[in-house]
């Protein structure tokens, strides 16, 4: 399988303090990679190293490399990188006093992306990727908070998908959610999988199990182990992976 | 009777303390305007003329409040977009550390005795804008009518001005507080599409605060509307017809300063005490409805 992303010795700091040590990881094109690991283990940290969210907290400082198809994003303009690289976040908020379109519309028209006349087949198109399109077809002046929190999450990968990105960074995106609409999502996910790489940070251990191809498991900051997620899962090489995936770390 | 019921009962009488008060004024001040309202009718609200000599007497208070009105609205139009760089800059882009120090610095800008702004602009900040503001104004643009008069540097401009930085305080440290109170979500969103810090301001947290940002200059206004001290020192004090603001460099009155000018030497058995509390009611009841208002929207936002 070609790798997307490329994680090459990578090194996150807050302040003085050290969150993420030497990560080295291959993220396979066009498949769903989990990242697993107990809270405060880095998860998060490392997703958003990749779309550089970094970049807007003056105390992280980062070090290492992430190419993005063998270029370094840290060389690249990062509002370019965040472009290609999508990022849906634990909580969904819509954006304020923004209608259901505008929400999708805005990453649009912000990155002069489209002319009018093609932004309603670009809302349409993303909203119909996002499994929202027949909930929202009649409505889609209604401000964005009208919606419910399931939805709300399917409106924000909307907007993602807007962009048309090549990589999809979710963190934690079900667990705000109720299982119904957590099912939604997890199906979406593994449909968008054809068209996106997908990397997402759970805490969920059966989430992973279920819609990811390959797991990373991260504990203290380091990767500790990657494998398919089957073999991960079923084999694990260290004693924290199979301690941690048998609930006796947490 | 226990301790609680007492001590209920106590905070509740201290409470209503001041609720009572504010009714009591407003009596107060509707009762001593009535004979000068009596006398000139609907002319003392639209009537230029300003005559406390005894036997002659004529109140008209028109220019007053256009000159509050007139210094109030330089006031916002300076103050609210230096106060709104300030927030921005503060929440946005400084650090933790500059923002402790730079934050503490504007609030201490709110501590400066009022009388102390008006010594200033009487006596330095008069000059400069007489020399690199009005008269270069004057010069060029005197056949405007808004900068026709010739320019003493004691006038609506500098009153605007002095009220523009007096307001400078409670604009930007609220509009910093309910520019905080944008969720990281929402700029981390809009970075997440590709946007710029641009358009995190632009896009989310002006959206996001619209209401508590208005809710921030209506309380600059009201603080605006009621000052008195700094602004009397350097309005220029006309009375009457010329008190009317003719242009930003005339000298006028604002309906706060009149009253501190003249209430030392109204005659008592004369309708000028009336005169200037009238002037007084109309004040509150602007500064009462420019402060609620902004109350009910920063209270509604905050919810």
């Amino acid at each position: 399988m070609k790798t997307k992303i490329e994680i090459r010795n990578l090194n996150v700091w807050f302040s003085k303090r050290q969150v993420i040590y030497d990560v080295n990881l291959k993220i396979p094109e066009q498949a769903i990679t989990a990242v697993i690991g107990p809270s405060g283990c880095g998860k998060s940290t490392l997703l958003r190293a990749i779309n550089r969210l970094h970049d807007l907290i003056p105390e992280a400082k980062v070090k290492g490399e992430v190419l993005l198809d063998g270029k370094d994003v840290y060389k690249d303009d990062p509002l370019a990188v965040r472009r290609k690289i999508g990022m849906v976040f634990q909580k969904p908020v819509p954006f304020p006093s923004m209608s259901i379109f505008e929400n999708v519309a805005i990453g649009v028209k912000l990155n002069d992306l489209a002319k009018k006349e093609k932004l309603e087949k670009i809302v349409e198109r993303s909203l119909r990727m996002a499994a929202l399109w027949d909930e929202v077809k009649d409505i889609l002046d209604s401000p964005g908070t009208s919606l419910s929190v399931g939805q709300q999450q399917r409106l924000t990968i909307a907007r993602t998908l807007a962009l048309e990105p090549e990589v999809l960074l979710m963190d934690e995106p079900t667990s705000a959610l109720d299982p119904v609409s957590m099912k939604k999502i997890e199906e979406l996910i593994v449909n968008l999988k054809n068209d996106y790489t997908i990397v997402i940070v759970t805490h969920d251990m059966r989430q992973a199990a279920r819609i990811s191809d390959f797991t990373a498991f991260m504990y203290d900051g380091k990767i500790i182990e990657f494998n398919e997620t089957s073999e991960l899962f079923r084999n694990p090489k260290e004693e924290i992976t199979e301690k941690y995936i048998t609930g006796r770390i947490s | 009777m226990n301790e609680d019921e007492i001590f209920h009962l106590f905070s509740l009488a201290v409470a209503s303390i001041s609720l009572l008060l504010l009714a009591l004024i407003f009596v107060v001040l509707v009762q001593y305007t009535f004979p000068v309202i009596n006398k000139m009718g609907i002319n003392y609200f639209i009537s230029t003329s300003w005559n406390p000599v005894f036997g002659k007497e004529e109140y008209g208070i028109l220019p007053y409040f256009l000159g509050t009105v007139l210094t109030s609205f330089i006031a916002i139009l300076v103050g609210v977009p230096v106060s709104f760089g300030i927030a921005l800059f503060l929440t946005e882009y400084s650090n933790k550390t500059l923002k402790n120090y730079l934050g503490t610095m504007i609030s201490l800008l709110a501590a400066i005795p009022s009388v102390i702004y008006g010594l200033w602009g009487f006596f330095i900040f008069r000059n400069f804008i007489l020399e690199y503001i009005e008269r270069p104004l004057y010069h060029y643009f005197g056949g405007l009518s808004i900068f026709s008069t010739t320019p003493t540097g004691l006038d609506f401009l500098n009153g605007g001005l002095i009220l523009a930085i007096m307001i400078i305080p409670i604009v930007s440290s609220i509009t910093t507080e309910v520019l905080e109170q944008v969720p990281t979500e929402i700029k981390e969103g809009i970075y997440a599409i590709g946007g710029s810090r641009y358009d995190v301001v632009v896009h989310g947290s002006i959206r996001y605060s619209k209401n508590g940002i208005i809710g921030a200059i209506l309380l600059g206004l009201g603080r605006a509307i009621g000052e008195t001290m700094a602004v009397s020192m350097v309005i220029g004090n006309a009375t009457g017809e010329n008190a009317l603001p003719k242009s930003l460099f005339s000298a006028g009155q604002t309906l706060s300063s009149l009253i501190a000018n003249e209430f030392n030497e109204a005659n008592p058995t004369s309708l000028h005490p009336n005169a200037l509390i009238g002037a007084g009611l109309v004040l509150l009841i602007m500064a009462v409805i420019v402060n609620l208002s902004a109350r009910m929207i920063v209270s509604k936002y905050k919810r």
